[in-house]
């Protein structure tokens, strides 16, 4: 019997088993995460125990693997103190091998939410259908907007829906 | 082209680190005999391990390196790797081979306390890594399983 055959066997039938397997991997993963964090931030563990309100030992057991249990609240505080998110989800073992082998901590894409533009400054949702405008764009976003006046002049004009944002332009003399 | 502000990212395969064990010209590989004797947990850790770091660029940023030792080991550049599972501190002693991102492991020992168990394991890595400098010894690849 190879040793992956024996492994799979155990893994199929031993609970106790199933979690060494997912400790071995998350213990090697969580700390590299955090390693990996904090050197793309430039911090020093000083700074970032001062950041996290820890000490810094503390700071350096979490980047040792296995050596410390890690708690959900500290991988709350870890995140906020980054200023990242933290995704924990259950998957299957195929899913979590999987993350495992494409992982790499050289490569985090972790971004600190000053840098987040995607969160900051959403885009607004693109209209599916030209021709419905953006009538349509409004009802995916579950908006209810006022239609968009433009003034020219003391006159107002009501942009035609259907006529799309070209003659709206034209209209306000946006295009010459 | 500058109109157009998305940039796109081509993924670059970036090239790994490779892991070599320490051979005796005997054929007997010590690291290979560590590593079966080690527990179910012991072993999905030393692979997990060396996965995690075949592709970390820099040496210094690899998780579990503990530290470069110092004194006559420094003469061959030897690492040491930690991490603890079931309960037992571990430690894996290695250092570069001759061509690029090349990692040599030497030695696998546990540790408590200051003691090392074997107690001779950072001499016994040194010598090895005397050994293969003078020809006297071969190393041969390791091959990380990604299949577990």
């Amino acid at each position: 019997m190879s040793e992956r055959s024996e492994l799979i066997f155990k893994l199929k039938n031993d609970t106790k088993f199933r979690a060494s397997y997912i400790r071995s991997k998350l213990n090697l993963l969580i700390p590299s995460q955090l390693r990996g964090l904090r050197l793309k931030g430039k911090l020093t563990q000083k700074q970032l125990a001062d950041e996290a309100e820890m000490k810094q030992p503390r700071i350096s057991a979490m980047e040792r693997p296995g050596e410390i249990k890690f708690a959900l609240e500290t991988l709350i505080r870890m995140a906020a103190a980054h200023g990242v998110g933290l995704v924990v989800k259950f998957v299957s073992l195929s899913e979590m091998l999987r993350w495992e082998n494409q992982y790499s901590q050289d490569e985090l894409h972790a971004i600190p939410i000053a840098e987040d533009e995607a969160f900051l400054n959403p885009s607004p949702p693109q209209p599916v259908n030209i021709a419905a405008g953006m009538e349509s764009t409004n009802q995916l976003a579950g908006l209810k907007k006022e239609p968009q006046r433009i003034q020219d002049g003391g006159q107002e004009h009501t942009p035609n829906a259907s006529a799309g944002l070209t003659s709206t332009l034209a209209d306000a003399g946006g295009m010459r | 082209m500058t109109y157009n502000k998305k940039v796109i990212y081509f993924p670059v395969k970036v090239e790994e680190w490779s892991f070599w064990d320490f051979v005796f010209s005997s054929d007997s590989n010590p690291v290979e005999e560590w590593r079966a004797a080690l527990s179910d947990e012991g072993k999905l850790y030393f692979n997990s391990v060396l996965k995690n770091i075949r592709n970390i660029e820099n040496p210094i940023h690899w998780t579990p390196l503990k530290r470069f030792l110092k004194g006559k080991y420094a003469k061959y550049r030897i690492w040491e790797l930690e991490f603890k599972a079931d309960g037992r501190q571990y430690r894996v002693l290695g250092n570069f081979g001759k061509e690029r991102k090349q990692a040599v492991l030497l030695a696998g020992c546990y540790h408590k306390t200051r003691v090392y168990t074997p107690p001779d394991a950072l001499d016994s890595a040194f010598n090895r890594a005397r050994l293969l400098t003078e020809g006297r010894a071969k190393f041969r690849e390791r091959k990380i399983r990604t299949d577990i």
